[in-house]
């Protein structure tokens, strides 16, 4: 029987490759990354017909494509032409250093880029990006996107290196044009684990940074969301009515269920678990199946005995980094941990 | 890409199924992994904000309450050109901002 399942978006992971080293990636292959030109790499013509795949069994109305740094493709701009002409809308979630008014104007106009901008601070940018130079690229970059009527959307991963100067990020992602801002705070991997006492921000410092980016809703009017979620065991969310947070959607019809460069699908893009290979499976059976409803089903000991009115939302955080730094989903998600272990006040590194 | 609006809506209960009235749009709430029954209960019969985003409902209540994953293109505002064209002068003053 056909399943009917409702999910609104999918994501693609179109290529591993990446020329950035971000010190809080978590691509669990960010060691070890496939080249863009692998064999393995899912063609243009296969990113078509396996989004046409899903789309048989869920209706999805947005596709993210991203990566690995998406616009080492060359044929990027066609893939989301292929896909602009199915009706879908699609985000291009890049780290900006890459466009050019070229290859912008190969896109369907409207596409909408979610660009990565860490700091007013081309220093710091630079620093948490791994690259020397990446600051002044993605202000070029962002001029682009708005001079050819395409979208911008900013993405800020917040850290300890940039918690203090969120106001001024948010100010400067104005400036270039964005419509909104992802502000997410750093979901630890098995790779950023060990560096976890350098990049987890204190209470303080994550009090700080919501409070900035509160504020630049009210000055501004700016949308900003904080989507990779911020258990309110850690701090009182209640005073942020402006800003949008966001829960896993743990497999309901918000997720987003990632497929990856070769065609495999994972549970989100955070995740390393395999749950099948969407080239010789149904979208429908792989998402259905026992192994990935199990997937989404453990909540930690301790959030069990939780009885903030956010309990049934949150339930521990992030399941997928549980997953990627401990090995199960039953442990409370690691940002807690370490913001709990943190003393209350330090200075930021830099 | 649909833009993010706040409107009014009463929230209704009928046959164990809770639903959001925004103008003559009756939508239900999908109660789940993401949306707690327990938290709708008590909106029941109110008048509560609601965003919506075309025709999708992103947030009912204040606060962040009743909340889903939003992605980027469902999140965009409006800025006012003034507060875009102060704020690229100030850049640009400040020098992150490359000269006109």
């Amino acid at each position: 029987m056909k399943p009917r399942l409702e999910f609104a978006q999918v994501v693609v992971e179109v290529t591993e490759a990446c020329h950035h080293h971000c010190v809080h990636c978590y691509n669990f292959w960010r060691k070890q990354r496939a080249p863009v030109n692998s064999p393995q790499t899912l063609s243009r013509a296969e990113i078509l017909a396996l989004i046409r795949k899903v789309r048989r069994d869920a209706p999805i109305r947005q596709v993210a494509l991203s990566g690995g740094e998406p616009l080492l493709r060359k044929d990027l701009p066609e893939i989301v032409g292929d896909l602009d002409s199915e009706g879908l809308s699609v985000v291009v979630i890049t780290n900006g250093t890459l466009l050019t008014d070229e290859r912008v104007e190969r896109f369907p106009e409207g596409t909408t880029f979610e660009i990565t901008l860490f700091s007013v601070d081309a220093q710091i940018h630079d620093r948490i990006a791994g690259r020397v130079g990446a600051f002044k690229k993605v202000l070029r970059g962002s001029a682009c996107v708005t001079r050819h009527n395409c979208r911008l959307a900013l993405s800020c991963v917040i850290n300890r290196l940039n918690a203090h100067d969120v106001l001024q990020t948010v100010e400067l992602g104005i400036a270039l044009g964005a419509e909104a801002v992802l502000f997410n705070r750093i979901n630890l991997s098995r790779h950023s684990l060990p560096m976890a006492d350098l990049l987890v921000p204190t209470v303080d410092q994550l009090t700080h940074a919501l409070d900035a980016a509160e504020e630049a809703v009210r000055r501004y009017g700016i949308a900003v969301a904080v989507s990779v979620p911020i258990p309110p065991c850690l701090l009182d969310l209640s005073r942020y009515e402006h800003l949008h947070f966001g829960w896993c959607p743990r497999g309901s019809k918000e997720a987003y269920y990632t497929i990856g460069y070769n065609g495999l699908i994972r549970p989100c893009n955070h995740s390393s678990v395999i749950l099948g290979d969407l080239r010789t499976e149904r979208f429908g059976a792989i998402v259905t199946r026992e192994r990935t409803e199990d997937f989404w089903k453990p909540v930690p000991l301790e959030c069990q005995r939780c009885d903030h009115p956010l309990r049934d939302v949150c339930r521990g955080g992030c399941p997928a980094a549980s997953d990627e730094c401990y090995g199960t989903r039953s442990r409370i998600d690691p940002f807690v941990e370490i913001v709990r272990q943190q003393p209350a006040r330090q200075n930021t590194l830099h | 890409m649909p833009k993010v609006v706040e409107k009014e809506g009463k929230v209704t209960t009928a046959n164990k199924r809770y639903y959001v009235t925004v103008g003559r749009t009756r939508k239900e709430i999908p109660i789940g992994e993401a949306i707690a029954a327990g938290d709708i209960r008590k909106l029941v019969g109110k008048t509560v904000p609601v965003l919506v985003a075309g025709s999708s409902i992103v947030r009912i209540g204040k606060g962040p309450g009743i909340i889903c994953y939003i992605p980027a293109p469902n999140l965009a505002s409006q800025i006012r050109p003034d507060v875009r064209q102060f704020l690229t002068q100030k850049y640009r003053q400040l020098g992150v901002l490359p000269a006109e």
